[in-house]
């Protein structure tokens, strides 16, 4: 389904120049998108609640729940004014309703379990069917709480029929979400109050993959948050102006220069950016104990020699390099990164990589051909 | 009675009583072959004593005396009587000997009836201490078990990792060895129960008492005085020493002359005067010069092995006071801890386990803390069994004089 996001990627080469072109696709790396079929006039869209076997990074299994074998689930993408309808299936052992998180919709469509509707029981299935008469970044959610936290979230992008000006050339999505995994479990405890394995469209760093874009383009990042934790997100080399929030789009002019959002709870945000400066940029939550995989005190024999005078020094160990390149793989959006590039990247983190075209199409062009990059 | 009747009334399964100590006391004393055995020799020295002190036989006999065979008629021909006669209280300390022995007898029948009472007395607490603990290792390895699923479960939901898993299997594992020991303990326990009684295929049944009978209060000093007093084995050493004394009394009447009388009676067929000289009597009479044995070396001998006796007697004071010694101070410290567990320990980590329970119930804690203080309350009622096992062997130790085999 990633082959949408591809496309839409693909589909623009050029910033639009008229104020009625539509807008560009999202990508949302890591994560597919949902495909739909046409009912008349009604988009159509299948959704399967259910366990999900993922990989944070390579060799860290976990079992969550999501929807149609992902977590986060699928991206769904419409446009305002579309009819759509979902048929959600639970494929649970426990009962369960979505919520259409923003979006407004008659309350029978709602999805709170024993208000608007009774909650689906396993093997059953509710249809949803709503006009939608917002633009924005919305999302999807189980509205019982702890399946939230066992990862039932997913992308809900509503377009407007014509980009907002100025039109961006990129847009993507990033779902922030926080686990908390014994080292020997694959399951996540969604009772536990602090976590250790901090999540970008279901990767955590070193296997994120990297948002990449064409120096000089303008760029959207939506970031939405389901969770315990608020984060800080934070975007190095340039400033960026907050353009949405999970209610759609904001009133502009967009005045306040930032380069640190608080993603809250429930929140979304839509971030823009003009990408002026070429490199590797980390995108990243500025929480510290969420730049770790599997956050664990370091102290004994492996670390520390007792005879050495680092042992004499107050507070030491402290932070460790460990650089896993291997972890990240091989994906065309990594052409060209330096060794050791992972050294520092862990949990909530990815890279915004500001690339001259000749680097873009080479990207493109490998991940076309679903060519890995040259180590 | 009406034949059906009585053949209703037989067929239905005599409902036993539970088993009881006093019963089983009783059953022990008429029934034990070590009872038996003592209580022989009794008899024996019973007899003895029936036999001591009696007189030594008369001796008749015949003579044929003056024997000349050139002269006719000749000779006297008759017959004698001869009898020792003790003098000098041999006979009554014969018999004072006897008595002794009877005595020291008598005082090792008690001394037995006191030991069987100690085994029936120990073996049957130590019985209703290895009931509960049964009991309680079944509880404990059922919750073992519960534990195990429960961490499946944990683990299942994120909250316990594997090592808690393998840490429950192999704590269950051990509670499973833990229950198969007390089942054998607990046979083992029927089994020297059965043998104190004398009936070795006595087979489980309930028992009258339970652990929470509660512990007797003993004072030490009243305590100490009875078991001197009462003390089967002091008995017994007193015995000895009694038997002892009689006998220094009967090696000084050892010396003492007996006198040897004898009478005869004859008819001489000599002649004189032309006739026969016809009946003749005589009389002789003789006492023992005690010149050359005056039974010094017996004398000596007996009043050594009654200086013996005395201090052996004393001995045994001392050991019985020692034993009383560390019974006592087993008793002490055994009931305190027993005490301290039914009145504080337990009650709390009762009511601990109590409110993990109701709130589990109500839905607003979680279950792991429920199978951790359950676990911790029946770990502590193991640690209160163990304390009442030991203050029951020291309470019938000191209820039975120290007649500690
Ligand atoms: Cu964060």
């Amino acid at each position: 389904m990633s082959a949408v996001g591809v496309s839409a990627q693909k589909a623009a080469p050029a910033r639009s120049s008229s104020a009625a072109a539509p807008p560009v696709g999202v990508v949302t790396p890591d994560v597919p998108h949902l495909p739909f079929t046409m009912d008349g006039g009604t988009k159509v869209f299948r959704l399967r609640a259910e366990p999900v076997r993922t990989e944070f990074v390579p060799g860290r299994v976990v079992d969550a729940w999501g929807f149609n074998g992902s977590v986060p689930g699928p991206t769904i993408e419409a446009t305002e004014g579309d009819r759509v309808r979902i048929i959600m299936e639970n494929r649970l052992p426990e009962v369960f309703a979505p919520h259409w998180h923003g979006l407004e919709v008659p309350v029978e469509m709602d999805g709170t379990p024993g208000i608007s509707q009774p909650p689906i029981a396993p093997g059953e299935s509710f249809t949803y069917e709503f006009t939608l008469r917002q633009n924005g970044t919305f999302f999807y959610h189980s509205h019982m709480a702890m399946q939230e936290m066992m990862g039932m979230i997913g992308f809900f992008i509503v377009h407007p029929a014509a980009a907002h000006q100025p039109a961006v050339d990129r847009d993507f999505g990033i779902c922030l979400q926080e686990w908390m995994i014994h080292p020997n479990n694959t399951v996540p405890n969604t009772l536990a109050m602090e976590f250790n394995w901090l999540t970008m469209n279901g990767k955590a760093a070193p296997a994120t993959t990297p948002i990449v874009v064409k120096r000089g383009e303008r760029v959207r990042i939506r970031l939405i948050n389901m969770g315990m934790d608020h984060h800080p997100i934070h975007l190095h080399g340039m400033q960026f102006v907050v353009t949405g929030t999970e209610a759609g789009r904001a009133a502009g002019p967009f005045g306040m220069r930032e380069n640190t959002v608080l993603v809250g709870v429930a929140q979304a945000r839509d971030i823009e950016f003009v990408a002026s400066s070429p490199g590797d940029w980390m995108l990243h939550c500025h929480l510290p104990h969420h730049m770790m995989n599997q956050m664990a005190s370091m102290v004994g024999p492996m670390m520390v020699d007792p005879g050495a005078p680092s042992a004499k020094v107050s507070g030491y160990p402290q932070d460790m390099w460990m650089p896993m390149d291997h972890l990240a793989g091989k994906k065309p959006e990594l052409l060209g990164l330096p060794a050791n590039w992972t050294g520092a990247m862990m949990g909530m983190m990815t890279l915004v990589r500001v690339v001259e075209p000749a680097m873009f199409d080479e990207i493109a062009r490998l991940r076309a051909a679903g060519r890995e990059a040259r180590s | 009675m009406n034949l059906i009747l009585w053949l209703a009334l037989a067929g239905v399964p005599a409902q036993s009583a539970p088993l009881d100590l006093a019963t089983l006391e009783a059953q022990a004393l008429q029934r034990h072959p070590a009872i038996r055995a003592a209580a022989a020799e009794v008899d024996a020295a019973k007899a003895r004593a029936k036999q001591a002190g009696a007189w030594v036989n008369p001796v008749i006999g015949a003579s044929a005396d003056e024997l000349r065979p050139r002269e006719q008629p000749s000779g006297v021909f008759g017959g004698f009587i001869q009898q020792t006669i003790p003098l000098g209280g041999k006979l009554s300390a014969a018999k004072g000997v006897a008595a002794s022995q009877v005595g020291e007898a008598e005082a090792r029948l008690a001394e037995s009836r006191q030991r069987v009472l100690f085994d029936v007395r120990q073996r049957y607490y130590a019985l209703v201490v290895a009931e509960e603990r049964l009991s309680v290792a079944k509880e404990l390895a059922a919750l073992a078990a519960r534990t195990v699923e429960m961490t499946r479960q944990l683990i299942n939901v994120g909250i316990a990792d594997r090592p808690d898993q393998l840490g429950a299997d192999a704590e269950a594992a051990r509670m499973q060895a833990r229950l198969a020991e007390a089942q054998t303990f607990r046979l083992a326990a029927w089994q020297r129960l059965g043998a104190a009684i004398a009936d070795p295929a006595l087979a489980p049944q309930p028992l009258a008492q339970s652990v929470s009978e509660a512990l007797p209060v003993l004072d030490r000093a009243d305590t100490l005085a009875r078991v001197l007093a009462e003390s089967g084995a002091v008995a017994s050493a007193d015995g000895a020493l009694a038997v002892q004394k009689s006998l220094v009394t009967s090696e000084k009447a050892a010396v003492r002359p007996d006198l040897f009388v004898r009478g005869d009676a004859g008819g001489n067929r000599e002649r004189a005067d032309g006739r026969a000289i016809g009946p003749q009597f005589g009389v002789e009479a003789g006492v023992s010069i005690p010149l050359f044995n005056r039974n010094q070396g017996g004398i000596a001998s007996a009043t050594s092995l009654a200086i013996g006796a005395a201090a052996s007697a004393e001995a045994v004071r001392l050991d019985v006071t020692a034993a009383f010694a560390s019974a006592f101070a087993e008793y002490e410290s055994a009931r305190a801890l027993a005490e301290s567990y039914r009145a504080e320990i337990l009650p709390k980590a009762r009511l601990a386990y109590e409110l993990h329970l109701a709130k589990y119930q109500e839905m607003v804690a979680a279950y792991p803390p429920v199978l951790q203080s359950e676990r911790s309350l029946f770990s502590m009622t193991e640690d209160y069994l163990a304390a009442l096992d030991r203050a029951w062997t020291a309470v019938s130790a000191l209820r039975t004089a120290m007649a500690v085999r």
